[in-house]
């Protein structure tokens, strides 16, 4: 799973959930400002789970709300795992 | 002696001390922490020493923790040394602060109190609107204060003040419910019995704890009656719904609930294979309440968990409020819900006529049970405060003895809302006015909507100008006063529409999706809730009274019966 794939697999979930176009989406804006609330951000922090098969804090989208910076932190966590 | 919550916990210590008081599920690796009644005395009394050599009896403490035992731990400890709690939540990051401002500078709290892993985070956050000469910060996880500490409990009485429960007013007036310890114990008896809960019941619960159902119903209730309380912060629960349902399991949990989203969750994202490893049969008491009930999501939800042992008369639908301390009314545990379908046309005159079986334009309402003991319920004019008749929808009024306090600092505010008198009739009695539209039959309440426009979502109210001065705020092409927010039912959820009028020398000149854009990120930043629709219409097409007011109900059927002028229009996919 590399930075790319996650990153795209953000942004397609992201735009299906608030029905806009994937390429409206940046990558370097915070998730929030596109109106994503709380307890959806929470539902795709559980699907995100089971994408990259590991265990995520509840908070994974307030500590990292711009897509670029989640993805990053995510290769890095999977990055430790196989290590 | 009287009966208070401490009195209770010193009765749990000497009879059954090393008793499991809760447990509590990390979000990870599924850990458990566990506290036992004498644990759980002794933490919140060293908390209770501290607080009283830094601050005086009937101050306030913010409470900002985490779901966990430590807020359980601090709010007792309050209370032990009859400091008046404040609980709140802590800030993320990357989110607004401005309602929980808006709390400080009304409660005036002179220490906040959190763990040590969030307190300098909280600091960072809020010391620039605080008066740090009259605030103090405290965490309460690791004191390491006086080994051998004498704790005195001071003069509490029924009136005393155990905490302030902050509702969701308008964006900046939160208001803070004041608690009594006699509303505490009054409201407590009133969940036991109608749930004819037991030291052998056991609970699990996923509210907020700063939220009236989660703190009263999910903290303080297993104290009180004696049994195990199982906790799981909100966030485990939204991030994977199974969680709740698995928890359940696990501890053969009888009582258990939240608000009919939660059960509409479950319905959802849970997985037939996820499914397999449920056993639901323990359950006695699936309550649902603090948002609209909706049958189609009872009836999914049995039909969906009935192989797992779930029951349709598990289902609890019940009423309630945090100025009524909690519960104001629910059924008997071993009934069905009871579901009424009346004509619509009649309900728009506030008037109740059950639907004709084969009618089209009906509907559904789910019965909220009945009030008990002493608790009263009036169905009352809203504008004559002359009570109604059978079949009429008026506001719905309370008393009784676990009607709150008031409003904290707010004089005005309290007696409009807690001391309304029935007009002709010689009952002085003092009510507390809901603000919710019902009506009784044969005993039973049914909740039709509120009286203002507010909107609830996820339990929390939030008020159509706030959001429509946001959307108008957020864009030049947007005409101010001029739109309306509301909301309408999709798949068994209330969903958040903005009608809006643009600027006439915009017309046909403005970007659309940059507006709809601008839109969604000004509700979400501040209002932290997602836009299902929008619609741009025509300048001086928005319909409003011929005062000027914006008919928001109007404006919806508009919506709903695409009759609007449109000019530009967004919907959100199916999620």
């Amino acid at each position: 799973m590399d930075q790319e794939k996650i990153e795209h697999w953000l942004s397609d979930k992201l735009a299906n959930l608030l029905g806009i176009n994937s390429e409206e989406i940046d990558l370097e804006k915070s998730i929030f400002s596109y109106g994503l609330d709380s307890s959806v951000a929470l539902s795709v922090t559980g699907e995100l789970e089971t994408l990259v098969d590991l265990e995520l804090d509840p908070t994974l989208f307030w500590e990292y709300p711009k897509i670029s910076e989640l993805a990053e932190y995510l290769v890095d966590e999977l990055a430790k795992q196989s290590r | 002696m009287m009966v208070n919550l401490l009195s209770i916990l010193e009765q749990r210590v000497s009879q059954t001390p090393e008793k499991l008081a809760y447990i509590f599920l990390k979000d990870r690796e599924n850990q458990e922490q566990t506290i036992t009644y004498h644990q759980l005395s002794q933490i919140s009394k060293r908390i209770a020493v501290k607080l009283q050599s830094l601050i005086p009896p009937g101050a306030r403490a913010l409470l900002l923790y985490p779901q966990g035992l430590e807020f359980i731990a601090a709010f007792l400890g309050c209370l032990s040394a009859r400091i008046i709690a404040v609980p709140a939540y802590p800030p993320k990051r990357n989110q607004k602060i401005s309602r929980l401002i808006a709390i400080i500078e009304n409660s005036q709290p002179q220490i906040i109190l959190t763990t040590s892993s969030l307190l300098e985070n909280i600091q960072l956050k809020i010391k620039d609107f605080l008066d740090l000469s009259l605030t103090q910060f405290l965490a309460t996880d690791n004191l390491n204060n006086a080994e051998d500490f004498e704790f005195y409990l001071p003069d509490i009485s029924g009136n005393t003040l155990a905490f302030l429960q902050y509702t969701s007013g308008s964006t900046g007036s939160p208001k803070g419910v004041m608690i009594s310890h006699d509303n505490i114990a009054h409201n407590s008896v009133y969940i036991q019995k109608a749930f004819e809960l037991t030291e052998k019941s056991v609970s699990v619960t996923w509210l907020p704890s700063f939220h009236d159902m989660g703190l009263i119903d999910g903290i303080i209730q297993p104290l009180y009656t004696g049994f195990l309380g199982v906790v799981m912060s909100p966030e485990s629960f939204l991030k994977n719904p199974i969680v709740w349902l698995q928890a359940i399991t696990k501890y053969r949990a009888t009582h258990s609930g939240g608000p009919n989203l939660g059960y509409e969750l479950c319905v959802r994202r849970i997985t037939p294979e996820q499914q397999k490893s449920l056993d639901l049969s323990s359950w006695v008491s699936a309550y649902n309440g603090a948002e609209p009930i909706r049958r189609k999501t009872l009836d999914n939800f049995s039909d969906k968990f009935r192989s797992s042992g779930f029951k349709s008369q598990y289902f609890y639908p019940c009423y309630g409020m945090a100025e009524a301390t909690l519960m104001i009314s629910g059924g008997n545990i071993k009934d069905e819900p009871v579901y009424l379908n009346v004509q619509s046309e009649s309900l728009k005159d506030n008037q109740i006529v059950e639907a004709e079986k084969d009618s089209e334009n009906y509907q559904e309402l789910v019965g909220c049970g009945h009030v008990w003991q002493e608790m009263e319920v009036k169905i009352v004019d809203p504008e004559s405060c002359l009570e109604c008749g059978e079949n009429q929808v008026g506001e719905i009024w309370v008393s009784g003895s676990s009607i709150a306090q008031g409003y904290w600092q707010e004089a005005e505010k309290t007696i409009a809302t807690f001391q309304a008198k029935l007009a002709n009739t010689t009952d002085k009695t003092n009510f507390l006015r809901t603000g919710d539209r019902g009506f009784l039959r044969a005993g039973e309440l049914f909740i039709t909507g509120r009286i203002k426009d507010v909107i609830i979502i996820w339990g929390r109210n939030h008020y159509p100008q706030d959001i429509e001065y946001s959307v108008q705020q957020s864009h030049q092409a947007l005409r101010l006063d001029c739109g309306a927010a509301f909301t309408i039912e999709i798949d068994n959820q209330e969903k958040l529409v903005i009608v809006q009028e643009v600027e006439r020398t915009y017309l046909g000149k403005f970007n659309v999706n940059e507006v709809f854009s601008a839109i969604r990120e000004a509700v979400a930043l501040h209002h932290a809730l997602q836009v299902y629709a929008i619609a741009l219409i025509k300048p001086a097409s928005i319909l409003k009274t011929s005062s000027g007011k914006i008919q928001r109900h109007a404006c919806r059927h508009a919506f709903l019966t695409e009759t609007l002028a449109i000019v530009g229009q967004w919907r959100q996919n199916k999620l």
